[in-house]
């Protein structure tokens, strides 16, 4: 039995640039502009919210707050008896809310849910951070040499897509450079206003220092500040919102499909595992595909554009060939090709992803679903995608141990 | 993957004897021009020996099905140049292999159904072959379950991908994946990244050698056109015209005598799983066949069976092709004369001997059952467009020297666009089966024949290599006798070949048991079949000797031990 389908209403995303830290204010404050700005875009009312989901991974860490259900509980009168959860799944914690929201709507516990992403990062040093970042490997039993964790981590995975394909730098480089690149077209991107030189994307360690093993500055995501917030509603709640907005109900955009897969903890588990085999994560492959086969389109040629996970270059040279873009060990292919520029046949990251955008961890995954609402709506903005109907998003925690994937698309 | 030295290809380009046509330019040219007509067709009795339905294929399903076999091999982490290993059976898929491996620029290996684990296991080494493509079920084994129970010692082996039912775990089923639809970009970008160059390698066909171990002989789309171009010619195939092939598709009969004038021509080529005769001419009848090769011994014998010929229907045909023995001059006759049916006579090889008496250039019946044009030998011309790329000569084996009289049995050596490069990953065969001015020794011995002074014709005489031929499959004998040398009851071995009506030749062991001991062929056979060698290698006749003939200084006198059980054949009306 196909489950009910489950709408995208739109949202909010708040500008990664921002430092909540220096402003003085805090995490409550991150989640409220989120959901404040969700309501105003949409013309929600907080009354009409039944249920909430929220994404954080390390809110312990960075602020000492956990408990972030009440917090979404304290930000309007209207929530004050709101059933709330939060989420755990390192960087996918925002897509784990997401899957959480849509398993009630498919339910039918309720109608409309809003699920919002967070984290706060820049109010530590930068090696802090990282070191934070790290519990989400396998604490005390991987990368205990590193200086850096998930660079450290990171850079193994180019070295396997080395050893079983062999990998060149140039084409990590581009990777950087087109996220970079697409993010001066985002109004809400971290780097938006950063400026680079041609040595920036070279391996030159004066302009793009070495961080960790084979990966550069410039292969790396930011640490990032913000939040985003987006409504998944039912058929019914989104048939009298579309006559209330005086929109087209087809017009609005539904997951389609989805996958989630979770993997042993260990990277080197992971890469023992698919030794000899073509796709270096093969679980990574099946969250794809199974996202391919609930959505029932064919493949990657149904894609209009792709919102990917991109902590480090390496990992969006790994989604490219675990998205059937090309063959596995093979990305290289699309980014000479230039497939996955804007312009190209198959765009990645129009939104400037990870590198470009910014990495508030627990936002991530809310803030890839959001921009693929706002591309199947034609709402991007300078960094639409011209005509765009269906989007796909991948959002990976850890060294790929939790992985989902959703098509978003209108019907 | 190129492996031809770049001053030769300069050399038969200029000439031009190669050009930049690959096998999948052809395909995409006929898918272009005639979409809608019928390319393949499967064995009409496909149930019999692996599963899914007998199918039909337009050019533009083919078309599709290469598409989608192609994608599918990408994601099995395929590069350019990396090789695949096969082992189907007459089917549209193993059609649709070769294609998606020249739309790739992959290698395909391809292996006869009869290997089993020992073949397959040296092979896929050899070749270091990343993925193994088979079916589930071929007549009553699973290939799918003996490759992937092999994978352990095959460290080269990514996947094994397999057509059919019951897939073993581990194997990953094309049926299903051949069914969906299917991503277009992996491909495109793949081909926007790698170009496919006509003299890239395209297959590794086995042969045996004298050696014991296999020889590969890789192909590029140019080393095929070539002798492609010899079957168009002579069997005079048309644009269109319908072929039926009941070779296994895995060598220079069924490659380059059928699939390959097949792309040339653009018709339908219709499969054929070896060899069951009702089927076989129901095919001809049914799809108006207008070209097929067969055994010399099956011409013979339709037409000593009156009953069976009057049932069929030929009017279709234009040419058969046959050879590989020599060919009864009545027969030849009879089939032209009361028929109105050209028989070819081939003597080809894996390793690029082409000659080909056709219609056009021996119209004498008789005389094209038993000579063969002297195809570039300086002096004669033919039409032929294989004639001129090719240079033969006759070589005296004790002096060394060029035969230019009639009469006098030589080795035939040849050079040109049809002979391969080289044995791939083996310089020291290489060395020894190439001369001095790059002529390769076929190990086939020829005399010169013809009228007066106008020796324009070869005869063949016999084989000069130690090798037998079953039903077209080379055997080494010392690869046998290797395996037979290991039962404990067996002091010494010769294994050779004794003439066969049906299969040409067939195995037979000579063997000496050790001292109180006796061994039956049964016995015998259990032991190498233990071995899991295939099964067309194993022994048909086994004569158990006091001691094995051998001249003063030991060596082995094969030549009397073939006499004798030649002998002992005829008395004994051998037909095992």
């Amino acid at each position: 039995m196909t489950p009910p389908p489950v709408y995208v209403l739109g949202g909010f995303q708040t500008d990664f640039a921002f430092n909540w830290e220096r402003a003085g204010q805090t995490l409550f404050d991150m989640m409220g502009s989120a959901v404040h700005g969700a309501l105003e875009a949409t013309s929600i009312q907080p009354s009409e919210i039944e249920t909430a989901h929220v994404g954080n991974f390390a809110g312990e860490l960075f602020c000492g707050q956990g408990q972030l259900g009440g917090f979404f509980a304290s930000l309007d009168p209207a929530f004050a008896a709101l059933p709330a959860s939060r989420h755990e799944a390192a960087c996918a914690s925002g897509s784990i809310a997401v899957l959480a929201a849509s398993a009630e709507i498919e339910a039918g516990r309720y109608d409309l849910a809003c699920v919002v992403g967070l984290e706060q990062m820049r109010n530590v040093p930068g090696q802090q951070a990282a070191a934070y970042l790290g519990a989400a490997a396998w604490a005390g039993r991987e990368a205990q040499e590193a200086r850096f964790p998930w660079p450290y981590l990171f850079s193994q995975i180019g070295d396997e897509y080395d050893r079983r394909y062999g990998l060149k730098y140039e084409h990590l480089a581009r990777i950087a450079e087109i996220n970079f690149s697409n993010a001066r077209r985002n109004p809400n991107a971290q780097t938006r206003k950063w400026s680079f030189t041609d040595e920036s994307f070279q391996p030159d360690d004066a302009h793009n220092p070495l961080i960790e093993g084979r990966l550069r500055k410039q292969d790396c995501g930011q640490i990032t500040d913000g939040a985003a917030a987006i409504f998944l509603a039912s058929e019914k709640y989104a048939r009298t919102y579309a006559a209330r907005s005086c929109i087209l109900f087809e017009s609005i955009p539904l997951i389609k499909g989805w996958g989630h897969r979770t993997a042993p903890m260990l990277l080197e588990t992971k890469l023992t595992a698919s030794r000899d085999q073509p796709y270096i994560f093969p679980h990574v492959r099946l969250a794809i595909t199974d996202a391919f086969r609930r959505a029932a389109i064919g493949g990657v040629n149904a894609l209009d554009g792709i919102e990917t996970h991109d902590c480090f270059t390496t990992t969006e040279y790994m989604a490219i060939d675990h998205f059937g873009i090309t063959g596995p060990g093979q990305s290289w292919q699309a980014i000479e090709n230039g497939v996955i520029e804007p312009g190209g046949t198959l765009p990645i990251n129009p939104s400037g992803g990870l590198i470009g955008s910014g990495h508030p961890v627990g936002a991530t995954g809310v803030r890839m679903v959001l921009d693929a609402y706002k591309q199947v709506t034609g709402t991007a903005g300078d960094y639409q995608v011209e005509g765009a109907k269906t989007f796909a998003t991948l959002n990976i925690g850890g060294s790929t141990t939790t992985c989902v994937s959703f098509i978003v698309g209108t019907s | 993957m190129i492996l031809c030295p770049a001053e030769r290809i300069e050399e038969y380009t200029g000439k031009g004897w190669w050009g930049t046509t690959t096998l999948d330019d052809l395909l995409r040219q006929s898918v272009k021009d005639h979409p809608d007509t019928i390319a393949v067709v499967d064995p009409s009795n496909r149930a019999e020996f692996t599963d899914g339905p007998a199918r039909r294929l337009t050019w533009a399903e083919l078309d599709q099905a290469v598409d989608r076999l192609s994608v599918r091999l990408l994601e099995s982490g395929l590069e350019k140049d990396d090789v695949i290993a096969v082992q189907l059976p007459n089917i549209i898929e193993l059609i649709a292999v070769y294609l998606a491996a020249s739309r790739l620029g992959v290698i395909v290996s391809p292996f006869p159904v009869q290997y089993r684990e020992y073949e397959i296991e040296q092979l896929v080494n050899f070749v270091e072959a990343k993925v193994f493509l088979t079916a589930t079920r071929i007549g009553k084994h699973n290939h799918a379950e003996m490759a992937v129970n092999l994978q352990p010692s095959l460290p080269s082996l990514r996947q094994v991908l397999a057509w059919g039912e019951n897939l073993p775990e581990k194997v990953v089923g094309l049926d299903r994946l051949m069914a969906e639809p299917h991503d277009t970009l992996i491909l495109a970008n793949y081909l926007k990244a790698n170009s496919i160059n006509a003299n890239d390698i395209v297959t590794i066909c086995w042969t045996s050698g004298t050696e014991g171990r296999p020889k590969g002989v890789p192909r590029s789309h140019n080393d095929w056109l070539v002798p492609a171009y010899g079957t168009v010619d002579a069997a005079e195939l048309t644009p269109g015209c319908h072929v039926l092939n009941p070779f296994p598709l895995v060598n220079m009969a069924g490659i380059g005598g059928m699939l390959v004038p097949w792309l040339l021509t653009g018709g339908k080529l219709v499969q054929h799983q070896p060899l069951n005769l009702m089927v076989f001419l129901q095919q001809i009848a049914v799809e108006r066949i207008n070209y097929t090769v067969t055994p010399p011994a099956l011409l013979n014998m339709l037409l000593q069976n009156k009953a069976l010929l009057e049932k069929a229907d030929f009017s279709s045909i234009k040419t058969i092709g046959s050879g590989s023995a020599p060919l009864s001059p009545w027969m030849v006759k009879t089939w032209q004369e009361d028929h109105g049916i050209f028989v070819l006579n081939f003597f080809g090889s894996n390793e690029g001997a082409t000659l080909v008496s056709g219609p056009n250039e021996i119209p004498d019946p008789e005389h094209r059952a038993l000579y063969f044009p002297r195809f570039g030998a300086s002096g004669y011309d033919w039409t032929a467009r294989v004639s001129k790329s090719l240079q033969t000569r006759l070589v005296d084996l004790t002096t060394g020297e060029d035969i230019s009289q009639a009469g006098q049995a030589g080795e035939l050596l040849i050079k040109g666009a049809a002979v391969m490069t080289g044995y791939y990953k083996a310089p020291d065969l290489n060395q020894r089966a190439f001369d001095e001015q790059g002529y390769f020794h076929t190990g086939d011995m020829f005399e010169l024949s013809g009228e007066g002074e106008d020796l324009r014709f070869y005869r063949y005489v016999g084989r000069s290599k130690d090798i037998i031929i079953r039903g077209g499959q080379n055997i080494s004998p010392e690869e046998v006798e290797n395996h037979i040398q290991g039962h404990p009851k067996i002091a010494e071995v010769a294994v050779i070949g004794y003439p066969d009506k049906v299969m040409g030749e067939r195995v037979c062991a000579c063997v000496v048991p050790r001292p109180d001991q006796e061994i039956s062929l049964a016995e015998l056979v259990t032991f190498l079949k233990e071995k899991k060698i295939a099964v067309f290698k194993l022994p048909e006749h086994l004569i158990v000797m006091a001691s094995l003939p051998r001249n003063p200084v030991g060596k082995l006198l094969k030549g009397s031990l073939r006499e004798q059980v030649k002998e002992k054949a005829a008395s004994e009306e051998v037909t095992a």
